[in-house]
């Protein structure tokens, strides 16, 4: 009994935690800091993605930003 | 200057055109135990028979089809974005021919009878095994990959992608923990309401992971690449992923309401669903904005129609999952044709669309050509499939509801108004024409085989090089 009722206390206790946990995430993910990484990381796919035969140069710069098309 | 090595494209290949294979040989068995349900002679074997076909059928498209999808595109995106060739050797090679016999297995015991009984997880102990040591090579090779790149991010796709082996790998683990008896019958290590709870823990994260997180993934590199933009918010991505994680795995339950597991843990699956709306909404908004100031693209790309009807798709069986994990709604839904309706306007509409427009997209590329040999038939097949898989969810939604209303119809001394055979008979008119939906999503992709070996045979393999990412020369 006296068990169960500790195992059920960790239960709720790590609901809150991954509560909290996420909320952080979330603060985090929104701060204004990582703007610059997240700009880099969402251009990923498109860092010298040469994908053809031809189109191989490396000069070419394939940074884009959104809201410029 | 730059080391001329190139991406490992020949196991991308390989995945590529067997997802198409698959996906005709999984599809084409579920146009014949549709039929079977319309024209009961069909039944004409035991091994041909709706029992034994019907998980035959959802193994081949989710496992097969569904899972040659994720390994071609997780191959592709991993290595693209992180400008690393393929970690792993000969664990690559083991990886593809491992779950092809994986599958061929798959397609002898089923019909065989040979089951665990466990829905999506039918397979018995020895091909598990199996399962395990393929699964762990991928993940080896997955995270070996991101372990070696070359740029300091690892792409939200990746995020994805990765969840999906993680995940995957501990449910497996967990659900097929059985007593194996003979080479071929095992009995589950669980008993009673335990053993289900297990069970469907497994089989919704398996939604959750296998068919939701890993397609998202799918979804987080192609369609920014045939949109030639990025992502419209990466913080939402974030957000999402984590929301997904960390939602996603209290949600089974809801496949058992009404039964001997404890009602508040009935609840507790009810409430995470509802959750998971949220999530689900944030993910398919940032998908579909990523098109924000170029919707014009959508008018005559046919790939992104693909991709973007996709996540209408996604957005739209999201919503009505949640819906359906109501106690009460789920009193009318539960056992009939809506939840049917519902898993394939998932699996139809998002997991095999996202796949298509994402394999129209890298299958030229990886024959060194920019598009299909022919774009014309890529939208006949997305008409194809659109109007197939409308035709199928909403004659299974009419006959679903009109299953569940005619069954609780009570009279005024309490007798049931229907006999359970009288649903049957009122179901056949709705059967004929999911038949019809699912044969327009079949012929769409024997169209689609078409067009890729046309593709495949006019060009040679292309293996693109490693090119050093921005800023690292």
């Amino acid at each position: 009994m006296e068990l169960g009722e500790l195992l059920n206390g960790m239960r709720s206790a790590v609901t809150v935690v991954s509560f909290l946990v996420f909320i952080g995430i979330v603060a985090w993910a929104y701060s204004s800091r990582r703007g610059k990484a997240y700009e880099e990381a969402a251009n990923l796919p498109f860092q010298h993605d040469e994908e053809l035969p031809g189109e191989l140069d490396p000069t070419r710069a394939t940074q884009t930003k959104r809201n410029e098309s | 200057m730059q080391t001329q090595a190139t991406y490992n494209y020949k196991v991308v290949r390989q995945f590529a055109i067997m997802t198409v294979v698959w996906g005709i040989v999984g599809m084409l068995v579920g146009v014949f135990i549709a039929s079977e349900l319309v024209w009961p002679q069909l039944n004409a074997f035991e091994w041909l028979s709706y029992g034994r076909l019907r998980p035959l059928h959802t193994n081949a498209v989710i496992f097969a089809f569904g899972g040659c999808a994720l390994f071609a595109t997780s191959y592709y995106c991993v290595q693209r974005t992180c400008h690393a060739r393929l970690f792993g050797g000969p664990l690559i090679g083991f990886t593809f021919w491992g779950w092809q016999l994986i599958i061929l297995l798959a397609a002898i015991s089923l019909p065989l009878g040979i089951t665990t009984g466990k829905e999506y997880a039918e397979l018995e102990w020895p091909i598990d095994i199996l399962i395990t040591l393929v699964w762990v090579s991928y993940a080896i090779v997955f995270f070996g990959t991101i372990a070696v790149r070359k740029t300091p991010h690892i792409y939200v796709a990746n995020w994805f992608f990765g969840a999906m082996i993680i995940a995957v790998a501990l449910l497996h683990l967990v659900n097929s923990a059985e007593i194996p008896v003979t080479l071929t019958k095992s009995y589950s290590a669980y008993a009673g309401v335990q053993d289900a709870m297990v069970q469907w823990w497994y089989g919704h994260n398996a939604v959750g992971f296998f068919l939701t997180a890993g397609f998202l993934g799918m979804m987080y590199y192609f369609v920014p690449k045939q949109a030639e933009r990025p992502v419209y918010s990466y913080r939402l991505s974030v957000v999402h992923f984590w929301a997904l994680i960390f939602t996603y795995m209290w949600a089974g339950p809801h496949h058992l309401h009404y039964t001997a597991l404890p009602d508040w843990t009935q609840s507790v699956g009810m409430i995470f669903s509802l959750i998971l709306l949220a999530p689900s909404w944030g993910g398919m908004i940032n998908g579909i904005m990523t098109l924000s100031g170029a919707w014009h693209k959508l008018r005559d790309d046919p790939i992104l129609k693909f991709l973007i009807t996709s996540l209408s798709f996604y957005g739209m069986s999201t919503f009505e999952g949640p819906m359906m994990s109501i106690k009460t709604v789920n009193a009318l839904s539960h056992y009939t044709d809506w939840t049917v309706g519902h898993v394939h306007s998932g699996a139809l509409g998002w997991v095999a669309m996202v796949s298509i427009g994402s394999l129209y997209y890298m299958i030229p590329r990886l024959f060194g050509q920019k598009e299909m040999w022919s774009v014309k038939l890529i939208t006949f097949h997305f008409w194809l499939a659109t109007l197939g898989t409308v035709l199928y969810i909403a004659a299974l939604w009419i006959s679903g509801v009109m299953q569940g209303l005619m069954w609780r119809a009570v009279n005024p001394d309490g007798t049931l108004t229907y006999a359970f055979v009288e649903s049957v008979k009122a179901s056949y008119p709705f059967w004929t024409i999911r038949v019809l939906g699912g044969a327009m999503f079949l012929v769409g992709m024997i169209i689609m085989l078409y067009n890729v070996i046309r593709t495949a045979a006019g060009n040679k393999a292309y293996d693109a090089p490693v090119l050093a990412p921005a800023g690292a020369h």
